[in-house]
């Protein structure tokens, strides 16, 4: 869209501040305020409004061991430190987080190797996904990645997944060379629909692509290795 | 008085800066800092606890993987992480099946929000919340209500309109004209 069309009402730049409006009306909203320099400013302002009142609301204490959760979902807090070796947890720059997943998963060894697939962290960001081979859904949004590593046992695939339904079940495939199919293991995501998996590389040929198939059979993910 | 003032938010931008890098010490800091803002707008918008908890975890450990991306010129780290909380706890009630809400319960969240902090409060204040609080308090009292249960209550102009007997349309002008009016005093303290 561009200056010449219609500017967007007050009523729809609230709603869309205000997160009232459904996919599809988001998306448009969204293109117009992508190519109108007016609109964009008027939302910013309503959605800056917003924001600060936000900051009213009213504070509430946790149950009891409320922090003590937290600190153990991510890691942090002295709490789960068998995922984070010291000697990996500095690591900085865009693929941190995945780079720490591998390294803690190939430095502690967890099961990687015959034994079948390891789970290695509770989930990615957006900045992981770019890392490695996109794992891409069939209308092409990127929700996870796959990168090729090493371990002790030899060469690994780590699957990672950020964009998917929280508890959902996947069952990984890995398409080889030849066409042949290799099930790699089922896993189901955590709670904010994420996950990352080590996966043993095939002794018997290269992979092509790794693919993540619901319960249904739904192929829901690709990724080209 | 332990007031969280503009110094504050270059504290709390170091806590921020230290999650990104893993410092146990600055998560747990984080942590105890944000729990009660965080927990209180999940309880605002779902009204359920064990959901709120829920929620609240499921924020602390988005803004733990998006450390590395926050940036102190856009805004706050309470902004930056209530806003996260708003999308996080709406996105869980359209999960599950719509259930109507106590008209007592959206009282007590709106008199909890415009409320003037009192003594007892005095150790979770911030000098942003108590600008917000003045902000709304200034706004005509009908404004001042759809604006809460729209922005921290998370309930749509059409729920809105139900719980306050008023048309649709009306509904919809007071959030919009409150907002304004909320944005317009913002700038004239700047000023």
């Amino acid at each position: 869209m561009t200056e010449q069309q219609p500017h967007l009402g007050d009523e729809a730049l609230t709603d869309l501040a205000l997160g009232q409006v459904d996919e599809r009306l988001r998306d448009g909203l969204t293109r117009h305020l992508g190519g109108c320099e007016t609109c964009r400013s008027r939302y910013a302002e309503i959605a800056d409004a917003v924001e600060h009142v936000l900051v009213a609301a009213p504070r509430v204490e946790p149950p009891a061991g409320f922090s003590q959760r937290v600190l153990v979902a991510t890691g942090l807090g002295g709490s789960v430190q068998t995922m984070r070796p010291a000697r990996v947890r500095r690591h900085h720059g865009p693929s941190r987080r995945t780079a720490l997943l591998v390294a803690a998963a190939l430095v502690v060894g967890i099961g990687v190797g015959a034994a079948g697939s390891a789970v290695v962290g509770r989930g990615t960001s957006t900045q992981q996904v770019a890392v490695g081979a996109p794992l891409r859904t069939a209308a092409g949004d990127a929700v996870g990645s796959v990168q090729r590593s090493w371990s002790d046992a030899g060469q690994v695939l780590v699957v990672s997944v950020s964009g998917g339904r929280a508890g959902e079940r996947y069952s990984c495939w890995l398409v080889l060379a030849d066409g042949s199919r290799q099930a790699a293991g089922t896993w189901a995501l955590d709670g904010s629909g994420g996950g990352s998996w080590v996966v043993p590389w095939p002794p018997t040929g290269q992979v092509r692509s790794v693919e993540m198939v619901s319960d249904s059979g739904v192929r829901w993910a690709t990724a080209q290795v | 008085m332990q007031l969280f003032s503009g110094a504050d938010r270059t504290a709390d931008a170091a806590l921020v800066a230290g999650l990104a890098v893993d410092d146990d010490a600055a998560a747990v800091a984080f942590v105890r800092r944000f729990q009660s803002a965080v927990f209180g707008l999940a309880v605002s918008i779902t009204h359920d606890p064990g959901l709120a908890q829920d929620v609240s975890q499921e924020v602390f450990v988005r803004a733990w993987r998006a450390a590395g991306t926050y940036d102190v010129r856009r805004g706050s780290v309470l902004t930056w992480l209530l806003t996260i909380t708003r999308n996080a706890a709406i996105d869980a009630m359209r999960a599950r099946r719509p259930m109507p809400v106590d008209g007592a319960v959206l009282e007590e969240m709106i008199t909890a929000t415009l409320q003037v902090p009192g003594p007892e409060d005095e150790v979770v204040r911030s000098t942003e919340r108590d600008a917000a609080v003045a902000r709304l308090r200034a706004l005509p009292p009908e404004q001042a209500r759809a604006v809460v249960l729209a922005v921290i209550g998370g309930r749509t102009a059409n729920e809105i309109s139900v719980s306050e007997g008023i048309p649709l349309g009306t509904a919809k002008t007071r959030i919009r004209t409150g907002l304004r009016r909320v944005r317009e005093a913002m700038e004239a303290d700047r000023d």
